[in-house]
């Protein structure tokens, strides 16, 4: 082993005489490296957090891309009391009208129903078509006297009023009221649960507030054309609204704007508040200029893993670059410890290279094979993450093994550093540290049983104050239409594709209220479905109901005074075969926008969507009954968190035990000895078990984000363990307690500027990896050294 | 939900081009030439010291889907320039009102007022124009959305066909009768394409009284 080390050595000498060689390489390295940068596009959204395998996970959010809303804009515009609903809608209409390409492709203040009698032909040649065996028994009912005199009495009363003149025709057609059972299907169609109808304009139960809904081709996951569509809407509501109506708007572009705002802001301040903190640290302890160059090797590396990571990726993610100021405080362990191994003795820098490179090279090579574990996670930005942090290690080993001991030791200066002959250990009373040290651990372990993993990426969004008025509002006045769980009846094409709707309409109508499915089987059943209605229709009316109705309407008609005549346009009606409904029909009529949100047409294939509650018991009908019709999925938020969690957990266990292994390997490569190997593994232990015990004791659960800390605790611990085992045991003055202590103390001011960030997301990061510092950096100072007297 | 459902089903069938229910009275406008525009002069200069006026009506449906006529009686208040309360009692009491922009329906002696667009109703967006436009004798507008004819000059005596296509799928012709003498709105006759038809006729006419307030709340 040793002669592996001496490689370093070998090269320091041979180095020495081309120093300026070495120079210029590592110069023009980063300039290479920031030449790279100049191109640097940083994405800040969510998909390279989402599993970019075939999971379910990743399938499931393919699906939610899909869902009704996920396109849209939704504008609701409350007034002052005392508004009334026509100033409402008039401003519905304005804002409607403004909003037009490149912004938005689409906006409707109303359902843009048909504005001529095409209504009303669809609905009556609606009817045979969706004639259900419900329907038929319900017509069935009808069919008593007592029945149609009251029905012809509502003929009758219709008439006297303002709005009878213009009925008349449909009256005559459907005296019956059997259009009243497809108006009850409407209700399957109403999307939106909290919304009226007012002239033909979205507005809420209560009149208070009016609904825009626009569709906008500016893609949820594009930060900058979120930013821009969200500024435009906002002037455009400033323009056209007036001021007594207030104007609130839900998108998820706005989500991705307050993100990407948040977390631009954030990388300044964390990348800012690290870099700062460092380098007063290292200048705080090390009391020379030197310790400038000790800080330029992680500025250089953060530059350097930055730019490898773009030649590997087309972008980096704004959290990977947030991650940056975890590099900043891991890769400056090294060179810390180079240059404690070069100040404290005045001897040839090539052996102490040497023997510095021994645990500084194991514990950089572990770190490096511990963020490797990342690089099996099924997320893509987790992987990223990986390839960043390993690279930004690789490079602080070699700038801090082959360039520092050069620049440290040939340029001007003193090398020395603050309390030059500290104390080798910390001299606590062991009994008490270690009793102390034991306490905690069975505490934290305890603890540890009530941590929670929580998959819910929303729970990870910055969400503004603005935008969380706007939801409540949204979802208090309309409804919380948005989080409804979607079911996709998929087939070949269309027919097949509403075939499979209709099995589910049917299914679901078994075990649910009719009002919480929304679903277009009832009104557009597949051709097959349609046929068998009109057949059930035909058959209804052929037999003795058709004369029978036709007996009663006469009888009871002509009590009324109805004329003998009144109504032959619905004998008419029966005696004709009734075209299908078809989906250019049910666009024509008015349902264009229902009917392009819930069929999705594409990749050779056919979906119609459904939407039911987001509910366990619900989400359990598809997952728990094997009874359930066959080509169905369910998506939904509820179901997301569940998978998401699952694999938050299998990510974890993942983790732990391949980083465990790892590290194990690495431990006992190096220190050959139980004894050692064990106490290295001290920190790693300690933090692991004080990070989930604290989580456990303050609620914190772990996250799509913050899971990662696991790595970085175990990476830190053990490069803390090894260089403390070395110190202690080995008699590595250069691995001196002051080192490892500053190491500690730059990994948790790097680390812990992320707890300043605003973003959930990177704040959960640096909270975790916190309280796992916590653990690590004292039990590296104060319970290896304890344990170890304890041994020996 | 119903309700809206079947607002929006009426609105749906009846929607027409908004009409102008407050348009600026056009008082002095002077339409057409000759005989016609004698009538309208006489018109205006009637109508002109008007305030408000209130009064009964009787309305008779003839429809071809009924044996006998079905007749309401109710009453109706109008104050200018653009305030309407139109009330049926019997058979069944329902009515609506016009104020400014704002307009209520109500069904029932005890029903709750519904707020709507009066343009968005074609029946009552042609019972209020035709009492505005009249009350205001704005003739230039019911030239633009009629092509009148003189009937009769004393009593005198008016034929309006719809310009407007949707009007017309509906309403083939109206006719309105006025008061010998005083020339005020005395009966107003719809004949509907279908062949049915309407007369509202107008009796105790009380023409600026003080009406009680809240009528158009």
């Amino acid at each position: 082993m040793n002669s592996f080390f001496s490689v370093f050595s070998s090269l320091y000498s041979h180095l020495a005489r081309r120093r300026p060689l070495l120079y210029c390489a590592t110069f023009a390295v980063i300039i290479l490296a920031a030449f790279i940068l100049r191109n640097i596009r940083m994405n800040e959204d969510i998909k390279p957090l989402l599993p970019d395998d075939r999971s379910e996970a990743a399938k499931d959010f393919a699906l939610l891309q899909k869902a009704p809303f996920s396109d849209k804009v939704l504008v609701s515009l409350k007034g002052d009391p005392g508004t009334g609903k026509k100033e409402l809608t008039d401003a519905a209409d304005m804002l409607s009208r403004a909003m037009t390409p490149p912004y938005f492709t689409r906006a409707v203040a109303g359902p843009a129903i048909a504005s001529d009698e095409r209504l009303p032909q669809w609905l009556m040649n609606t009817l045979p078509n969706t004639f259900t065996a419900r329907d038929m028994a319900a017509a069935q009912k009808a069919l008593t006297p007592e029945e149609v005199r009251s029905r012809l009495q509502n003929v009758y009363k219709q008439l006297t009023l303002p709005e009878g003149w213009f009925m008349k025709p449909l009256l005559q057609a459907d005296p019956l009221d059997m259009r009243s059972g497809v108006l009850e299907k409407l209700r399957h169609l109403n999307v939106i649960p909290g919304m009226a109808l007012y002239n033909n304009h979205f507005i809420s139960a209560d009149g208070s507030s009016a609904l825009v809904i626009a569709k906008t081709p500016v893609k949820i996951t594009d930060s900058k054309g979120s930013d821009e569509l969200v500024t435009h809407l906002k002037d455009l509501i400033k323009k056209v609204v007036p001021p007594k109506i207030e104007a609130s708007f839900v998108s998820g572009h706005a989500y991705t704007a307050a993100n990407a705002g948040t977390i631009k802001k954030d990388l300044y301040v964390i990348l800012t508040c690290a870099s700062v903190a460092i380098f007063l640290l290292i200048m705080a302890f090390l009391r020379s200029w030197k310790g400038i160059l000790v800080f330029l090797v992680p500025s250089s590396v953060l530059c350097l893993a930055t730019a490898g990571t773009l030649l590997i990726y087309d972008s980096v993610s704004a959290v990977t670059m947030a991650f940056g100021a975890v590099l900043l405080g891991i890769s400056d362990d090294y060179p810390i410890l180079v240059y404690f191994a070069l100040c404290s003795k005045e001897r040839d820098p090539a052996p102490v290279t040497r023997e510095v490179a021994h645990p500084v090279m194991f514990g950089g090579l572990t770190t490096i094979a511990t963020f490797g574990v990342m690089l099996l996670s099924t997320l893509p930005g987790q992987r990223q993450l990986a390839v960043f942090s390993m690279i930004g290690v690789a490079v602080s080993l070699v700038f801090s093994l082959v360039v520092l001991p050069h620049l440290v030791h040939s340029l001007p200066g003193r090398k020395r550093y603050v309390g030059a002959h500290p104390a080798r250990t910390f001299s606590l009373p062991r009994k008490g540290v270690l009793l102390c040290w034991l306490a905690v651990m069975a505490v934290c372990l305890w603890q540890a049983g009530r941590l929670d993993f929580n998959g819910d990426l929303k729970a990870m969004n910055f969400v503004p104050e603005e935008l969380q008025r706007s939801e409540r509002h949204m979802s208090k006045t309309w409804g919380n239409f948005r989080d409804s769980a979607i079911l996709f009846a998929e087939g070949k094409d269309l027919e097949a594709s509403l075939f499979a709707n209709d099995s589910l309409f049917a299914y679901l109508s078994e075990k649910l209220p009719a009002a919480q499915i929304i679903s277009l089987a009832p009104l557009f059943p597949s051709s097959a479905t349609q046929r068998a209605n009109a057949k059930r229709w035909a058959d209804f009316w052929s037999g003795g109901n058709g004369r029978l109705a036709q007996k009663l309407l006469s009888e009871e008609g002509g009590k009324l005074g109805f004329s003998a005549g009144a109504f032959l346009p619905f004998f008419d009606m029966l005696a004709k075969q009734p075209g299908p409904v078809t989906e250019s029909g049910m666009k024509e009529t008015g349902f264009a926008d229902l009917m392009d949100s819930m069929i999705v047409k594409g990749n050779g294939s056919v979906q119609t969507l459904t939407l039911i509650p987001d509910t366990k018991a619900n989400v359990d009908l598809f997952s728990n009954d094997g009874n359930g019709p066959q080509g169905v999925r369910l998506v939904s938020q509820g179901r997301f968190r569940e998978i998401i969690g699952k694999a938050l957990v299998g990510n974890f266990s993942r983790y732990i035990v391949f980083a465990l292994l790892v590290i194990i390997v690495s431990v006992s490569l190096l220190f050959r000895n139980l004894q050692k190997i064990l106490l290295a593994l001290v920190p790693v232990a300690t933090g692991l078990v004080f990070m989930l015990g604290t989580m456990g004791a303050l609620g914190v659960q772990f996250n799509i984000f913050n899971i990662v800390a696991t790595i970085l605790v175990i990476g830190l611990g053990v490069d803390l363990g090894i260089f403390m085992v070395c110190n202690i045991t080995e008699g590595y003055e250069h691995t001196a307690n002051l080192g490892i202590l500053l190491g500690g103390l730059t990994s948790f001011v790097g680390i812990g500027a992320l707890a300043l960030a605003h973003h959930p997301a990177l704040s959960s990061i640096g909270i975790t990896v916190l309280l796992g510092l916590c653990g690590v950096i004292p039990s590296a100072l104060l319970v290896v050294p304890a344990l170890y007297r304890k041994k020996a | 939900m119903k309700k809206a459902i079947l607002m929006l089903l009426l609105c749906c069938m009846l929607a027409g081009p908004p009409a102008v229910l407050c348009e600026e009275a056009g008082a002095g406008s002077r339409p057409g030439s000759g005989r016609k525009a004698l009538i309208f002069e006489r018109i205006s200069k009637t109508v002109s010291d008007i305030k408000t006026i209130s009064g009964s009506f009787r309305q008779e449906r003839r429809l071809s889907m009924l044996k006998e006529p079905v007749v309401s009686t109710g009453r109706f208040y109008c104050e200018k320039p653009d305030k309407l309360r139109w009330e049926l009692i019997s058979p069944e009491p329902s009515g609506f009102l016009v104020n400014g922009v704002t307009a209520k329906q109500w069904k029932g002696k005890e029903g709750v007022p519904d707020a709507f667009d009066a343009r968005q109703n074609p029946v009552i967006r042609l019972i209020v124009d035709q009492i505005f436009a009249w009350s205001s004798a704005d003739l230039k507008w019911i030239e633009q959305r009629y092509n009148v004819t003189v009937l009769k000059d004393e009593p005198i005596a008016l034929k309006l066909v719809p310009n407007d296509s949707k009007e017309r799928r509906y309403v083939d012709h109206i006719r309105i009768s006025f008061e010998a003498g005083t020339n005020y709105v005395h009966n107003v006759d719809i004949a509907e394409k279908s062949g049915d038809s309407t007369r509202i006729v107008f009796s105790g006419m009380i023409m600026n009284s003080q009406l009680q307030k809240g009528l158009f709340d």
